[in-house]
């Protein structure tokens, strides 16, 4: 396949699909909305393609395996032997059913769960170390992060409920401010990535050149 | 004296964390009862669920995973408590068989049959694969053409509550229980701007920052902010469970927060003081 044809026919459809979707976002026109119904619903079946990933996994962790890899075979065996037992498990009895169900509660709950739990420790850790009023610039970070935890603490605003409304000054004046201005800024960089994206001048996504 | 400022910035982290575990486990075990007030973001999206129109569908996001459930499950079980006493059809929406099992969970948890409502009649469990900006654009505009079949493989037309079904313009609310900051914020540009449907949500604490300025513009009416968004959406919706429970674990645990970061402090200056501190 030609250079030539492998580069525009992707910028072809890009610029197609994404006029369509502009297109149908801007007007009533039922043509338009019938066509991006269908690239929606596309979108879903080219998803699909994700469980490919799932495939080279198995690939890889297969060739560990076979190859005895040092230090690394029996995590690889076990990963292989997780995934078909969900597979299997999944397909066979429904993702709904109690056998499923039951490895979810037991296996990935108490795993997602653990994960996450360890974070309260090393905040604690970390709020410790941190914050401690060093210079000007800290003391700020730290003033702010006292009445806010405190706010935030059920105990306080209850027994005192101006913690809650001195949390929510600071929300509402410089959390929501900062925020503003960096959702316009990406916003504005999406739309120009956007544009570039559509007419052909943001090419990254079609991978590097030959000879690049 | 210098050798116990010295000490107080170097508290070992094995009694850090011995402290943080006394702090989540002792409430556990001798629940204590420490009081709550209401948030006002919590109220307003109790009252948004509770103005929602009789006969109206309610799509209800369930999607926190493994890592969200401790938080955001209890908030799951006190909305799905308000919504079924409420004459509205539910349409529960996950995207992954974790929140799959949590969706049924809930169930297992509230009983609907209790407040008199069955599966297909008054709601349903829809599961769904692909980008989630597409899935809400299906679910919300496009759904019994793309999406056939539920969970159970129920066809969605055979479906008594699907009867005379009109997409968008029966969906009164759409409620989302998320962890992700792309989903929370994707159903904003979904159900907000696109389909101009009224939208509630609940998350993570940490993500409020970033929410917060969709609550103010007024496209999100109201939302869970967290165990203790969650707690208080317990209590108005007059079902007191897990999460009340957590907010004595919450408020324990920042405490323990408030005094190290208090200890660190004076550890810091008073070694500073008598010139010997750690920069």
């Amino acid at each position: 396949m030609s250079e030539l044809v492998r580069r525009n026919v992707p910028l072809i459809i890009t610029f197609l699909v994404g006029m369509v979707m502009v297109l149908e976002y801007y007007t009533v026109s039922p043509e338009i909305m019938a066509v991006a119904e269908q690239i929606n619903t596309w979108r879903v079946i080219l998803y699909a393609c994700v469980y490919l990933g799932t495939i080279n996994l198995l690939r890889l962790h297969g060739r560990r395996v076979m190859r005895r890899t040092e230090g690394q075979w029996y995590f690889s065996a076990w990963t292989i032997l997780i995934i078909v037992a969900y597979a299997v498990l999944g397909l066979y009895y429904g993702v709904e059913s109690t056998n499923y169900r039951w490895m979810m509660d037991n296996v990935n709950v108490p795993l997602g769960s653990t994960m996450y739990a360890s974070l309260a420790f090393y905040m604690a850790a970390g709020a410790y170390r941190v914050l401690r009023a060093r210079n000007l610039g800290v003391a700020l970070l730290l003033a702010s992060a006292f009445l806010v935890i405190m706010g935030n603490t059920p105990l306080f605003p209850a027994m005192f409920p101006w913690f809650a409304a001195v949390r929510n000054w600071i929300f509402d004046t410089f959390v929501v401010g900062s925020y503003r201005a960096i959702r316009i800024g990406v916003g504005l960089g999406g739309v120009a990535l956007g544009i570039r994206t559509l007419f052909g001048l943001e090419t990254g996504y079609l991978g590097r050149r030959r000879g690049e | 004296m210098s050798s116990i400022f010295e000490k107080l910035q170097d508290i070992p982290r094995g009694l850090i964390f011995g402290l943080v575990i006394i702090a989540m486990a002792y409430p556990i075990l001798n629940p204590i009862g420490l009081p709550i007030t209401v948030g006002q973001t919590s109220k307003d999206a109790f009252n948004a669920v509770d103005e929602t129109e009789d006969g109206s569908f309610v799509v209800f996001h369930v999607q926190y995973g493994a890592g969200g459930k401790p938080t955001l499950q209890p908030a799951a079980i006190a909305v799905s408590h308000h919504l079924f006493q409420k004459d509205v059809k539910v349409i529960y929406f996950v995207d992954n068989p974790v929140d799959l099992a949590n969706t049924y969970e809930i169930f297992d948890k509230l009983d609907p049959a209790k407040y008199g409502k069955s599966y297909g009649e008054d709601y349903v469990v829809l599961s769904l694969t692909g980008p989630f900006l597409t899935q809400a654009a299906i679910v919300l505009g496009n759904l019994i053409e793309t999406v056939p079949k539920d969970s159970e493989e129920n066809n969605l037309v055979d479906l008594p509550m699907f009867e005379g079904y009109t997409e968008t313009e029966d969906i009164g609310l759409v409620f989302q229980l998320t962890t992700s900051g792309d989903v929370s914020e994707g159903w904003v540009y979904q159900a907000v701007s696109r389909y101009n449907i009224r939208l509630v949500g609940g998350w993570l604490s940490m993500m409020t920052s970033s929410m917060i300025p969709y609550y103010q513009a007024g496209q999100i009416l109201g939302f869970i902010d967290g165990s203790k968004g969650a707690a208080d959406y317990e209590v108005l919706a007059n079902h007191p469970g897990d999460a009340v429970m957590i907010t004595d674990i919450l408020s324990l645990t920042q405490l323990i927060y408030l005094a190290l970061i208090v200890v660190g402090n004076i550890g810091y200056f008073g070694a500073k003081s008598l010139g010997e501190g750690k920069s």
